[in-house]
């Protein structure tokens, strides 16, 4: 009976120390985790933030690049107004207008 | 033995607390000193980079704004050779001496380039040399380039705002400076916060609109070319609210490249910023004033068959002896003697009053930096001849926005509306923070607007001034001037320096447009009617196109369908 228990208290104390050790190491692990968890974090910040610099550059360029200045001067001249000759102005109830002109069929 | 294990385990036993208080000690009491020593180690700033707020046109288009540049440092003591400056001269420009001063003087920072162009930076970046970093800053760029530089004007190298909108409403656009903690390692390699937060500031929404916008320039630097003009101003307004819808001055400059402006004059914003004596365009506010006051009718006649007429001892003549003239054909043919006698009819007391009615020698408060009032004498100032002058538009200064204001009373019907640029400011959020509200003031009746907006109509007709102003669907009602310059040197006029202008609204009887063109120094021809009248049609022509305005004759070229209900029910059950 006593051998028993004197046993069961070093396999206990074992245990005791072993789950110590589990925890310990887990604290740690867990801890590294997160501290390379914020490296990551910290490096895909500094990509969205390079990404948001890209971007506010392609926009600046494309609205340089839209601009009636370049559409008019590069070659074809893609600006053209209506001939106000050609335009049909419809008035009325929006909802109910035809919305698809033919201008290819005559009248 | 048993006594040797109990003292090491005493011995063990000190150790161990010995050790937990001090730990109780870190901790506990001295908590704080540690961990403040810790934050100082591991915490530290960073500046967050402030971007100004974005400048749009009124259908959102972007006109100005802010991205991010690189600016090029050394530090002079830690410069160990020649190479390396020689080396950046390869990139940029470099005062080797004054690096060298700087160096002697052991000063640790010092400015190569700011805002260095990307290409630039990866080039000299890839050179890894010692002493020499970047740092972040923010930088505007105007997309549009030339286009509306005199409206948005431009910021210095520290993003304050130096002329036009970017200075005027600098208080709303620049974003204040602010910065950060980051939690760093001990190797000082940045960990994640979480915090992405932008420093931004206002955005500003304005009245003028890009496609307009161009065609004013596009037609104004026609001008200057074929007249070899020494400088031009367009102002395109809404006559009914004030707002500007295009405002173009030549020369010009593109606010993304300012190191290349060699003449500071051209910044200025002459449309607000320059007087000149406005000639027969002033004749409106005469020809108001006395139908207004009800002393002469569209009927009423004056003889001009003279061609001249003696005020004060001073002869004025007319371009061409006319005869007798009805008071529409007096403006219509642009008579200074009709003009003159009309003025004479009306007095100087009430002519003057009508002037001021006007608001001339006064700002007009547009909401644009160095702005002036322009100059108009008190009638107690008023010289024998001035009666003579001033009716027809000389001893009198004005600014291109104050005549065209004057022409917007006419086409809206008699009010005096505030010219203004910004319709909205919107928080970085979205939030309004300012919403423009429009200013009018009744001047002249309704009835006199409306028979000034007939006289004015008449003038683009055969036999007025500007028939080169005539739009082909369109009524067209303006006026020219054509006025010769002062010249200080000799203390009279010049004979060969004139102010070509013609002002005007589009349609005539539903007018959309309130215009002015104002030509300097036109070589060659210098009338109004040639020089300017035609910029006004090639501009209306396109901007009425752009505008989706339809022409007089519309509806009877069968170009307008109107839907009522009954023709939209009978549309829906014939799908059906």
């Amino acid at each position: 009976m006593n051998t028993s228990v004197k046993k069961n208290s070093y396999i206990m104390h074992i245990v005791l120390i072993i789950l110590s050790l589990c925890t310990i190491f887990s604290i740690l692990w867990i801890r590294s985790n997160v501290i390379s968890l914020e490296y990551r974090l910290s490096n895909l910040e500094d990509k969205k933030k390079e990404i948001l610099r890209e971007r506010r550059m392609l926009l600046a360029e494309k609205s340089s690049l839209t601009s009636f200045v370049r559409l008019d001067n590069v070659e074809g001249h893609l600006l053209v107004f209506p001939d106000r000759t050609k335009v049909v102005y419809i008035y009325g109830n929006p909802e109910n207008v035809v919305k698809v002109v033919n201008f290819n069929k005559k009248n | 033995m048993q006594k040797r294990l109990i003292l090491l385990k005493i011995v063990f036993l000190v150790c161990f607390v010995s050790i937990i208080f001090r730990l109780g000690l870190i901790m506990f009491v001295e908590h704080e000193a540690y961990f403040s020593k810790a934050k100082l180690q591991q915490v530290k700033k960073q500046e967050i980079i402030p971007k100004r707020g974005n400048i749009y046109d009124r259908t959102g288009r972007e006109l100005a704004v802010s991205l991010e540049k690189e600016s090029l440092f050394i530090d002079p003591a830690s410069v160990k050779s020649d190479e390396t400056i020689s080396v950046l001269k390869h990139y940029i420009k470099v005062d080797t001496d004054h690096i060298i001063n700087q160096a002697e003087k052991n000063k640790r920072f010092l400015w190569l380039e700011r805002k260095v162009d990307h290409s630039v930076v990866e080039k000299i970046k890839a050179l890894k040399i010692d002493g020499v970093g970047f740092v972040t800053e923010g930088a505007r760029f105007y997309p549009k380039g030339f286009l509306a530089s005199h409206l948005l004007g431009f910021v210095n190298v520290d993003e304050h705002g130096m002329e036009g909108l970017e200075r005027y409403y600098d208080r709303y656009l620049k974003a204040e400076k602010s910065s950060k903690s980051v939690l760093t390692d001990a190797r000082g390699k940045k960990l994640s916060d979480g915090d992405l937060r932008d420093v931004k500031g206002n955005n500003i929404f304005v009245t003028i609109d890009e496609g307009l916008q161009y065609i004013v320039e596009k037609y104004l630097d026609e001008a200057i070319k074929k007249w070899h003009a020494s400088s031009g101003t367009v102002i395109m307004m809404d006559p009914f609210t004030g707002e500007i819808l295009a405002l173009a001055n030549r020369p010009t400059y593109d606010p993304n490249s300012l190191k290349s402006i060699k003449d500071i004059g051209i910044i200025r914003n002459r449309a607000i910023t320059d007087l000149y004596e406005p000639g027969s365009t002033f004749k409106i506010v005469t020809a108001t004033a006395a139908l207004e006051e009800g002393i002469v009718k569209p009927s009423t006649t004056f003889d001009c068959s003279q061609g001249y007429i003696e005020v004060g001892g001073k002869r004025v003549k007319d371009a061409h002896k006319q005869g007798v003239l009805t008071f529409e054909e007096v403006i219509q043919k642009s008579s200074n003697v009709g003009t003159i006698k009309i003025a004479m009819m009306l007095g100087k007391e009430k002519l003057y009053h009508y002037i001021k009615k006007f608001e001339f020698g006064e700002k007009t408060g547009i909401d644009l930096p160095g702005e002036i009032s322009g100059y108009v004498r008190p009638t107690q100032k008023w010289s024998g001849t001035s009666i003579g002058a001033i009716p027809i538009g000389q001893e009198v200064a004005v600014t291109a926005i104050q005549i065209l204001r004057a022409y917007s009373t006419i086409a809206n019907g008699g009010y005096l509306v505030k010219p203004f640029v910004v319709s909205e400011i919107h928080s970085p959020e979205g939030n309004i923070l300012y919403k423009a509200v429009i200013h009018r003031e009744r001047v002249v009746s309704e009835k006199t607007a409306r028979i000034m907006r007939e006289v004015l109509k008449k003038v683009t007709e055969d036999g007025g001034t500007a028939t080169a102003a005539k739009l082909d669907g369109n009524n067209v009602a303006g006026k020219t001037g054509t006025a010769q310059k002062y010249n200080p040197k000799t203390g009279r006029y010049s004979k060969d320096s004139y102010v070509s202008s013609f002002v005007g609204f589009i349609p005539a009887d539903n007018p959309r447009i309130a215009m002015i063109v104002v030509i300097h120094d036109p070589k060659g021809i210098h009338y109004g009617g040639v020089v300017a009248a035609p910029v006004f049609k090639a501009i209306s022509d396109g901007a009425l196109a752009y505008l989706n305005v339809p022409r007089d004759d519309a509806k009877e070229k069968g170009l307008v369908v109107t839907f009522n209900n009954e023709i939209s029910r009978n549309v829906t059950m014939a799908r059906k």
